[in-house]
């Protein structure tokens, strides 16, 4: 999978040389995910969260020239958005027990940072529906390029391949296209986290409620 | 949803079921997207021109390179280079990352000690704050996502956000201070004041002394306790603010190092009640003579005035006892 990293090379190079529409690219790609991303680890606090994300962002675009590609994107804003929660957590103190979800686990977290390029699997212990409800959102989020937006335009909200061209501003034939891919690295990273197929999973949570 | 669209694999179905089962990801709210976003548009914005602006400066030092060598050859004797302007005020303080506008060099972070020379910016983000003293000693602290231009060392340009200065007390004489702003330049006659500016709306708080805000029509005056504000529109209105509001708390927190070793305690104390906004008294001469003679030892860096009161007089035979939050007052330790 080499396409995702060059997009991520053009999209930072494009910041960098000061275009509007890679910042916009950007933030509306990455902001809601980082925001999934912290506000579960600061234990639901949507003030904490906001100062969290507010930080990690401004740091993002303050080193973004010291992004060195060894890691995804998402995965290095990720890094800086851990090193935030950790500063947050140590000054407020309000947590006393630090909030630790599944997917931080060293194991798991190899895992969710191979998704873009799947490799190795991991074993999956099947938890809760809720938990596994909430996993599948952290797997849309961890996917490149917008994917997991697509994903849930069209099968979520039900939007149809013209009207996700319209928000992607591509023609009809890139968003169908953009779709397939879409299915299948979703498809991919659901048997590289959970080591199970998309109809195991829907069994598991239609035989967990 | 439109049917055809899907795929005629039945995994796609399977994947669309699990998806639904799953249900939609949480959105951040609209109000918080859009103060981030303009938060973090203006860090990139910051981080963008910095590179641009370095990249001009690379590109016209080749072209100057060429230049100076072909002027040396003809003024052998004369210098080419304009004298450099001196500095005129010092970063006593940051806390976050700083940029200072025309960058000069982008890869080393801007540190308290940096000397300031007429004609930089200073720009602080949303995470940052920051304090500078100016040559004729005045203390002026940058509040976040501020832009000051530094004109001269009694001069400056408040661009957007907030400063607050700090002239001195009024029995050390006072410097002169012009800050121009979109209602006008702001001047002081000792004291300590805040200017907030933000779309043509100017806001100036007075917590000592008093200003002065030149305008078209005459000049505006405003003491101790007063707030103006100024629309772009011209309008002009007066309010009350208090020495303790808490619309001061900021300039606080970026509060320039203050050396407490050798000082007596009286000048600690004089200290933290003016950034404190507070009135010090003593409880009788006979303890205020004793807190003269009292020499401190150590350091209270990173501490607020607060934190620094509290730890400081726990070494010493004083307490506070104060009933009034206006005040700071000084009293013997009670034996208990």
């Amino acid at each position: 999978m080499t396409e995702q990293p060059n997009a991520e090379r053009k999209l930072v190079s494009g910041m960098l040389d000061g275009e509007e529409r890679a910042f916009s690219e950007f933030f509306d790609d990455y902001f809601p995910r980082i925001y999934r991303f912290a506000l579960p680890r600061l234990g639901g606090d949507p003030d904490a969260c906001k100062e969290v994300v507010q930080t990690t962002l401004i740091k993002a675009m303050r080193n973004l020239a010291s992004w060195r590609r060894e890691a995804a994107l998402f995965t290095w804003v990720c890094q800086i958005c851990r090193r935030e929660i950790v500063d947050h957590l140590r000054t407020v103190k309000r947590h006393a027990g630090h909030v630790v979800l599944v997917e931080d686990s060293a194991e798991m977290r190899e895992v969710f940072e191979s998704i873009a390029a799947p490799a190795a699997q991991g074993p999956m212990q099947l938890h809760s529906a809720a938990e596994m409800r909430r996993l599948i959102q952290s797997v849309l989020d961890r996917l490149p390029a917008r994917y997991g937006d697509v994903l849930e335009w069209k099968y979520v909200e039900g939007d149809s391949v013209e009207q996700i061209g319209e928000r992607l501003g591509i023609g009809h034939t890139a968003a169908q296209s953009m779709l397939a891919r879409a299915r299948t690295a979703f498809r991919d990273a659901l048997e590289t986290v959970f080591d199970a197929t998309a109809h195991d999973l829907l069994s598991g949570l239609r035989g967990g409620e | 949803m439109s049917r055809n669209d899907n795929e005629s694999e039945p995994a796609g179905d399977e994947i669309e079921a699990l998806l639904r089962q799953t249900g939609a990801r949480l959105g951040p709210p609209a109000a918080v997207t859009e103060e981030i976003r303009r938060a973090v548009h203006a860090q990139w914005q910051s981080v963008a021109a910095g590179r641009k602006s370095r990249r001009r400066t690379i590109v016209f030092g080749l072209a100057a390179s060429v230049a100076v060598a072909m002027l040396a050859l003809a003024l052998t004797f004369e210098s080419v280079s304009p004298p450099a302007p001196g500095p005129v005020a010092i970063l006593e303080r940051i806390e976050g990352a700083l940029d200072i506008l025309p960058a000069s060099d982008g890869a080393t972070p801007v540190q308290a000690g940096r000397a300031i020379v007429a004609g930089e910016t200073v720009v602080t983000d949303a995470i940052t704050r920051a304090a500078l003293r100016l040559a004729g000693r005045i203390s002026v602290r940058l509040d976040s996502n501020t832009t000051l231009d530094v004109l001269a060392q009694d001069r400056l340009e408040l661009r957007a956000g907030t400063v607050y200065v700090d002239a001195g007390p009024p029995e050390r004489g006072y410097s002169p201070l012009e800050i121009v702003t979109a209602a006008g330049p702001v001047r002081h006659v000792g004291t300590q004041y805040q200017v907030h500016s933000q779309d043509g709306h100017v806001t100036i708080s007075v917590r000592e002394g008093r200003i002065e805000l030149a305008r078209a029509r005459g000049p505006e005056m405003a003491r101790a306790g007063e707030r103006l504000a100024a629309s772009p529109n011209g309008e002009l209105a007066r309010a009350t603010v208090s020495a303790d509001d808490p619309s001061w708390a900021w300039a606080i927190q970026i509060v320039p190092p203050f050396e407490i070793q050798d000082q007596p305690l009286t000048v600690f104390l004089e200290w933290t009640a003016r950034e404190t906004g507070r009135t010090l008294v003593y409880a009788s001469p006979s303890v205020e003579a004793a807190a003269r003679d009292l020499r401190l030892q150590g350091s209270i860096a990173n501490l607020t005035p607060e934190a620094a009161l509290a730890a400081v007089l726990l070494t010493t035979q004083f307490e506070r006892t104060e009933s009034n939050h206006n005040l700071i007052r000084i009293a013997e330790r009670t034996q208990r």
